[in-house]
């Protein structure tokens, strides 16, 4: 009888570096959510007794999970997501556990290194905002945690370029400071 | 001889460095310019065409002679300026354009055959004999053609980009641009202020006045959080929107920069407004032998007198037009000099002291490898004054460049001397100080062109002399912009910074035209010289394109896979095994295990879309031309997508997991074109349609596994009946694998063999794929790449990209039934329009022993090769291995006509033509009995 067993989407995905950490999230669980139509309120409503907002676009939710705008009519959950048995028959869910590789960069130098690979305003990943754009020409997620604090989303079939890349720019800004 | 008066305002430390191998010192602080002429050196080079000895003329960036090479191997840097090279320990430069050495250059013959070598003279001469074109001509003219030499070795030097933004760019660090970042720091702007230099102070550093007043402006923009500033950095470009684009030097001042810091950043700045406060530099007067080494421009001869502290001679001669003379004239008096002043105007005021000519001009220079006489010319009167530098000032130019990368064209001010800003700026930015024209009206008189029968320089980089513009002129080229190309005046790397406001003096002043009709170029980017490098950035090897690595990419790799690259994804392309030395065998293997036994494949690449909602099914009915309504729960269909003009767009499945809940797939190469296309669909044309459209292409690693045995093997794995009653052809369930797994099972065909497609979350991917090769071991499972997969598909007959090419529709393809005309769907209307209903092109197969190639037209026998004899085109083409020959599929007119006919397969490019069979193009099991068994 055999038993599958998981792979990372990287093998190795941390960097550590003086005020610039990489980390990659590991066995992270995603939803994605779109309420059927004509359903949106009843969802955001059941959403609510659970504690959870959807957010506007360039917004995000950073608890009791991570909640993202994934597109149109379309969420991303991520984390501690809780039951969502209530919402059975008024939206769409769909695992995207897989689908996705999460870094969270932590440091003060943490936006030298966005900077040199996001071309968006620091204004829009700042605390509590979310942006959608592209590192390397990977589509990704930049998404404002806490002071200090972020966390990429990218494709997770590009985990290890998008590693290379956040590594190549941690590596310039921080022989730069030096 | 040291030159070195004083320590300026540069550091006092030793700091060692080579010219030409010849060591030198100079100070911390110092460029290459200033530490070379404080050793008294004042050749640097040999002119690009006419190979005279050239030496610094200027101060900064605009620096059009002392152009040199600096490192070796990758790191080789041609046409540095020695005016921005900072000095470092251990910097080692050389000079160009010199054969064999930059005292004795053999190439310096063509400054005797300066006659014959005017502008234009290429478009005149290098014509007969005609072979002699591509033998001759072509390999001498590029031997001797282009300034500095690359060493052809690769830079490993690392390049950075970055995004920056702000509300207010400053690009200047003079006393102008400190003031604007001030002001508008003061308003709560975020401010970015650019400074090409090492240190904010603009023009102010370089003049004799203390630097109180500029400490004082520093201090005040040190308490500025909300300023930003960036020295090293030269803004090069102004583009669309506020953006700019800048370059910070990063290390090339250092003599051991850490192997990880990007040598240059390439920077994008997104600012609301921008002030431009760049000043403004001097420019020179054409007369003959005026650019001897030592004769320097007034401004940098008192910059490198009071900034680096080298006096650039015991005895000067300063020649201008206009007040700032002046300064010069004082300052190298101060300083010990004996100074002569020659101005053009008829009064000034004097100097104590300091002998001086009004009303007249120096119309030549003397000696070879340095200046050490000029001629004056004073009312009629000539004569000679030795010297060991010559000071001119022929009016300013500000420094308007990045005005005009949007269109605009400066405009000529006769108050300065000089072109100014016109009204057409880049939106949101003003311009401010000397770059403006502000304080600049010096009493500046015209002094263009006083040649009398020598070689004046009016651009000294590409040897552009008075005589070639008044050739231009004389041979029709009157227009500016015509001068510039037939001349090549500011065509150079400078782009004619100096040259260009005295071209077109010159010019209006031999055409009799007021300079204001002369009219001017335009300056484009970059604003200096940019490496390639820094344009890449990072985007180099590796890291040139980003990879999507497969679920299995760790199997593939340790099973020593062959790979290809499918757009970003990373593909086994084959899996050799020991003894295989060719592809084809590993290939021919595994196509015949296939088709023998059982092969697993990743196609995990193909794009996965959920598609979700009460009307799922009615909106796959409508982006398919097919019909997906009455698609049962648990089946899967083949789906045709067509564009809006009815050429066949994609081509994949889409099973019925539940009622309302579909997983379409798509080629690998639409995966993204597709969505896009689905999501347009839904958004603008059938808005009302209850459905969501989810990429599940990441989630799901998915794997064919085909061949007879198929079946068995995967029943090992599933924990599910999969016999032919329970599971037939093109079924598809929700599931789980005896593990536990989740997974996704399909019935679906490829290759023509019996065959499921089985999908677990990608984490599981890896595992699964060497699980599937090891419980199948007895049943002969081998895993088989894309090479495998494109034999088998044409010997089934699939259409693939090759045959979805943009031209084709469903009638070529032998799939117009499948467009139903019983519902609206996208492209069903343009399908039928005449053109494309009537189109006899089928899809066909071809047989051969010899080999067809892809692309291959087809041509009847006994007709020529010419595209009016084409029947039509092979678009696939493999060896069968099943069938022992070779195979192709393609499309031919008629072909009802020509089926069990023959004809040639004829490739120009590769000069081969083949005779085919013109053959049904199901080469393997046409009736389809095998996938439903």
């Amino acid at each position: 009888m055999f038993k599958l067993t998981e792979a990372p989407a990287l093998s190795a995905g941390l960097y550590q570096a003086p005020e610039l950490n990489i980390e990659l999230l590991s066995n992270t669980p995603r939803l994605s959510l779109a309420p059927l139509k004509g359903e949106t309120e009843k969802v955001k409503a059941a959403l609510q007794q659970l504690g959870i907002t959807l957010p506007s676009p360039t917004e995000a939710v950073l608890s009791p999970c991570m909640v993202l705008p994934l597109g149109q009519g379309q969420w991303l959950l991520q984390g501690a997501v809780p039951n969502l048995g209530a919402l059975d028959g008024l939206v769409a869910l769909t695992d995207q556990s897989d689908a996705w590789c999460g870094f969270v960069l932590q440091g003060a130098k943490v936006p030298l290194l966005l900077e040199r690979l996001v071309a968006n305003a620091p204004l829009t990943y700042f605390h509590g905002k979310a942006v959608r754009t592209q590192i390397e020409h990977i589509g990704c997620w930049v998404v404002g945690l806490t002071d200090n604090r972020w966390q990429i989303l990218g494709p997770r079939s590009s985990a290890q370029s998008l590693f290379d890349a956040l590594k190549h720019a941690a590596d310039a800004v921080g022989a730069l400071a030096d | 001889m040291s030159r070195r008066i004083s320590n300026g305002r540069i550091g006092a430390n030793t700091v060692r460095f080579s010219f030409d191998g010849v060591q030198y010192e100079g100070r911390e602080g110092d460029s290459l310019a200033s530490a070379l002429l404080a050793n008294d050196r004042l050749l640097i080079g040999r002119s690009f065409k006419y190979h005279r000895p050239r030496g610094v003329l200027c101060l900064g960036s605009e620096e059009p002679n002392a152009l040199v090479t600096i490192g070796t191997g990758g790191s080789q840097t041609p046409n540095t300026r020695a005016t921005v090279q900072e000095l470092y320990d251990g910097l080692s430069a050389v000079s160009q354009n010199r054969f064999p050495s930059l005292k004795f250059d053999l190439l310096s013959v063509n400054d005797r055959l300066s006659r014959f070598l005017t502008a234009g003279f290429y478009y005149k001469t290098f014509m007969w004999p005609r072979s002699f074109w591509e033998s001759v001509y072509e390999p001498m003219i590029r031997r001797a053609a282009g300034l500095g030499r690359l060493s052809e070795v690769e830079d490993e030097a690392q390049y950075d980009k970055g995004f920056l933004h702000c509300d207010t760019l400053v690009i200047g660090g003079g006393v102008a641009g400190i003031e604007a970042a001030l002001g508008a720091a003061a308003k709560g702007d975020q401010v970015i202020l650019c400074e090409e230099f090492s240190r904010l102070g603009g023009a102010a550093l370089f003049e004799s006045a203390p630097l109180g007043p500029i400490d004082g402006l520093l201090a005040q923009l040190a308490k500025h959080e909300n300023v930003r500033v960036m020295t090293r950095t030269t803004v090069q470009g102004a583009y669309d929107h506020g953006v700019y684009s800048a370059v910070t030097l990063n290390t090339d001042h250092l003599s051991q920069p850490s192997a990880k810091a990007p040598r240059q950043t390439l920077w994008r700045i997104y600012s609301n407004r921008a002030v431009l406060a760049t000043g403004a530099h001097e420019r020179m007067i054409a007369f003959d032998n005026n650019d001897r080494p030592g004769v320097m421009l007034c401004s940098a001869v008192r910059g490198y007198l009071n900034y680096y502290g080298v006096l650039a001679g015991d005895s000067c001669v300063v020649f201008g037009c206009h007040d700032d003379a002046r300064k010069t004239v004082v300052d190298l008096q101060a300083a010990g000099a004996k100074v002569v002043w020659v101005d053009t105007r008829a009064s000034h005021q004097a100097v104590e002291g300091v002998e001086s000519f009004t009303s007249a001009r120096v119309v030549n220079t003397r000696g070879r490898h340095r200046v050490t006489a000029v001629e004056i010319e004073q009312q009629g009167r000539r004569f000679w004054i030795k010297c060991e530098a010559l000071a001119v000032s022929g009016g300013w130019n500000p420094r308007i460049q990045l005005t005009c990368h949007q269109g605009g064209r400066p405009v000529w001010s006769a108050a300065i001397g000089g072109f100014v800003p016109g009204d057409k700026l880049p939106p949101g930015m003003r311009v401010v100080g000397a770059a403006a024209g502000e304080l600049l009206e010096e009493n500046w008189e015209p002094a263009w062109d006083l040649s009398v029968n020598g070689a004046a320089f009016v651009d000294p980089q590409n040897d552009v002399t008075v005589k070639d513009i008044k050739l231009a002129h004389q041979e029709g080229y009157v227009s500016v912009e015509h001068l510039k190309r037939y001349t090549t005046l500011g065509m150079a790397t400078d782009q004619g910074k100096n040259a260009n406001a005295l071209g077109i003096g010159v010019l209006s002043q031999h055409s009799g035209e007021l300079i204001e009709a002369v009219g001017t170029t335009l300056f484009r980017p970059p604003y200096t010289p940019v490496a390639i490098g820094a344009l890449a950035g990072r985007s180099r090897g590796k890291e040139f394109k980003p990879t999507r690595l497969t679920p299995s990419h760790e199997f593939a790799t340790r099973r020593g896979a062959a790979f290809v690259t499918v757009g970003n994804w990373l593909r086994a392309s084959y899996f050799p095994v020991a003894g295989e030395t060719h592809w084809r065998e590993s290939v021919d293997r595994e196509a015949l295990a296939v088709r023998q036994a059982v092969g697993v494949c990743d196609v995990t690449t193909l794009g996965k879309i959920d598609v979700q909602g009460r009307d799922a099914a009615e909106f796959l009915n409508r982006v398919y031309a097919n019909g997906f309504l009455k698609l049962p729960v648990g089946k899967t269909r083949y789906g045709l997508m067509l564009r809006e003009d009815g050429i066949v767009f994609d081509d994949g499945t889409a099973a019925r997991l539940a009622e309302n809940h579909f997983v379409v797939t798509t080629t690998t190469a639409n995966a993204v074109s597709v969505y896009r296309h689905m999501e347009f669909v839904h958004q603008c044309l059938a808005p009302e349609l209850d459905v969501h459209l989810i990429s599940t292409t990441e989630a799901w690693a998915q794997f064919a596994v085909a061949g007879p045995k198929s079946r068995e093997l995967v029943q090992r794995v599933v924990d599910m009946d999969i016999s032919n009653e329970a599971f037939g052809f093109m079924a598809c369930a929700e599931t789980k694998l005896i593990d536990g797994t989740p997974a996704r099972l399909f019935r679906i065909s490829f290759s023509g063999e019996l065959a499921y497609e089985l999908a677990v979350p990608t984490r599981f991917g890896n595992s699964l794929m060497e699980t599937l090769l090891d419980v199948g071991a007895d049943l002969g499972a081998v895993p088989y790449g894309t090479e495998a997969l494109g034999v088998l598909r044409i010997e089934k007959g699939h259409a693939a990209g090759n045959e979805l090419d943009g031209r084709t529709t469903a009638l070529n393809l032998g799939l117009g039934q499948m467009v139903a005309q019983t519902k609206d769907s996208i492209g069903r209307v343009l399908a039928n329009r005449t053109e494309l209903a009537q189109s006899s092109v089928r899809l066909v197969g071809f047989r051969s022993e010899q080999q067809i190639l892809t692309g291959s037209w087809l041509i009847p026998i006994g007709a020529s090769a010419e595209q009016a004899n084409t029947l039509g085109w092979v678009s696939s083409a493999c060896y069968s291995p099943n069938l022992g020959c070779y195979i192709a599929i393609g499309f031919i007119r008629d072909a009802h006509e020509y089926m069990d006919t023959q004809m040639r397969a004829v490739s120009l490019l590769d000069a081969k033509d083949v005779r085919v069979s013109v053959v049904s193009p199901h080469f393997v099991d046409p009736e389809g009995e095998r996938l439903r068994v």
